[in-house]
């Protein structure tokens, strides 16, 4: 059994190579150097890339409520989520946003988008802050031990999301049915809601969760 | 312009760093390695970035023009440097799967995307908040094609089947209403044969010299 298999987070040298590398991703995009710094660069980080190809693969943990929430129910950044791309502290993708669990099955979760999450004009890629939602909703599913799938996301954008700002994201169910919830959310700056909109997920149930991270790293084993 | 445009040397190291910055992110994601690997290379990488932080910041370049800014070379189509920096379709950002794009005609862009096993949502499947984004870029890149800069107003993303990782989609965004300053784009998303979502959004057209004040503020910045 790997490590990450046990539904624990992952070490703190993955937790720290994933930082380094964020950090790398907003200078790649922000700084104007010369092109040899870039390609010294580029020559270590291929060096790297080839020896972690020819390590084992990662399995993922199989059960759902388990994998996601750490002990004290608080924290979200725990099992296979510190290797979310939105939330995941262990994913240099993910700017990461911190997820945490408020009463009533409300979920907030707070990000900060370096300016490389954007086009160039000062504001985060409306996509990153649908996919940010997505996260957040797809959260209180998971707090609530019900495995969700995206069925519908309906996003509103109301004005320019700054990067380099912090951001609230809080979403929740509106109506819970036995295999449909429907959910909404908010996205706010200093207060002001840039953002909002709802989503539909499908429950997958425990079952279907599981056979699919079975089949998952039954491929990964085997190719 | 405002701004200076990249040296090509520069442009290609840049891309270059980006696409193996890419792959590394992924092998982080992807593999179970011993601690010192992953040690070995966030000092380099933390190294790397510090080297890179003392650089002067980039300018990001908008040209004087609509039709200079969004213009098409063969299959190639531009966006300024948008898409060379964008975080869904841009080869200088690590961040972007990235994303392809080519004009089929005249208010119709395809677009090919692969997501790595950095962007795993549900077990073994693409992220639904990344393909949500994928959406939001090729439409808004479709909705240009009209000769409108425009800001996303709504997105809406419908998904019809799991979104598969390390597999070529292939996506096709249409013009599908103009009215005024609204234009709305629909769009769908294809593995293989199967349709795993559609998505339609509404934009609301900038007045350019609007859109190249926003975009030259950053250079500023």
């Amino acid at each position: 059994m790997s490590k990450d298999e046990t539904g624990r987070r992952s070490g703190p040298y993955k937790r720290r190579l994933a930082a380094a590398l964020r950090s790398l991703n907003v200078e790649v995009v922000n700084a104007e150097a010369p092109g040899e710094v870039f390609q010294e660069a580029a020559e270590a980080i291929e060096g790297f890339t080839k020896g972690l190809t020819e390590q084992p693969r990662r399995t993922r943990r199989v059960g759902h409520r388990e994998s996601n929430r750490d002990p004290s129910g608080i924290e979200f950044d725990y099992g296979m989520m510190d290797l979310s791309p939105l939330s995941g502290s262990a994913n240099p993708l993910a700017p990461p946003m911190k997820i945490k669990n408020e009463e009533n099955n409300r979920v907030v979760g707070v990000v900060t988008f370096p300016a490389s999450y954007g086009l160039g004009s000062g504001a985060v890629h409306n996509g990153y802050l649908a996919a940010a939602m997505d996260e957040i909703l797809g959260a209180v599913l998971a707090w609530m031990g019900r495995p969700p799938m995206t069925g519908i996301l309906d996003v509103q954008f109301r004005s320019p999301c700054p990067a380099e700002k912090e951001v609230r994201i809080e979403g929740w169910v509106k109506r819970a049915g036995k295999q449909i919830v429907f959910t909404e959310a908010s996205v706010r700056v200093d207060g002001r809601i840039v953002a909002d909109g709802d989503a539909v997920f499908f429950i997958v149930g425990e079952d279907t969760y599981e056979r699919l991270s079975e089949e998952r790293n039954e491929k990964i084993r085997f190719g | 312009m405002s701004g200076n445009r990249e040296s090509e040397d520069s442009r290609i190291h840049r891309r270059r760093l980006a696409q193996a910055l890419r792959e590394l992110c992924a092998e982080v994601v992807a593999s179970d390695a011993p601690d010192e690997m992953f040690l070995e290379a966030a000092e380099t990488a933390e190294a790397f970035a510090e080297r890179l932080r003392i650089e002067p910041r980039r300018v990001r370049t908008v040209a004087s023009s609509l039709e200079e800014e969004i213009r098409v070379e063969g299959e190639r189509y531009h966006y300024g440097d948008l898409l060379d920096f964008s975080p869904l379709a841009g080869a200088a950002n690590p961040l972007a799967p990235p994303m392809t794009v080519r004009k089929e005609d005249d208010a119709t862009l395809v677009g090919r995307v692969m997501f790595s096993a950095a962007y795993e949502g549900g077990p073994g499947l693409a992220h639904g908040g990344y393909v949500a984004a994928a959406f939001d870029e090729l439409l808004g890149l479709t909705q240009s094609l009209t000769g409108e800069a425009g800001m996303t107003a709504k997105l809406r993303v419908r998904y019809r089947s799991p979104c598969p990782l390390q597999t070529e989609l292939r996506m096709e965004g249409k013009v599908h209403e103009i009215d005024g300053r609204k234009i709305v784009a629909k769009g769908t998303m294809h593995a293989g044969d199967r349709l795993v979502a559609d998505g339609e959004a509404t934009f609301i057209v900038l007045e350019h010299e609007v859109y190249r004040k926003k975009v030259s503020r950053f250079g500023e910045k």
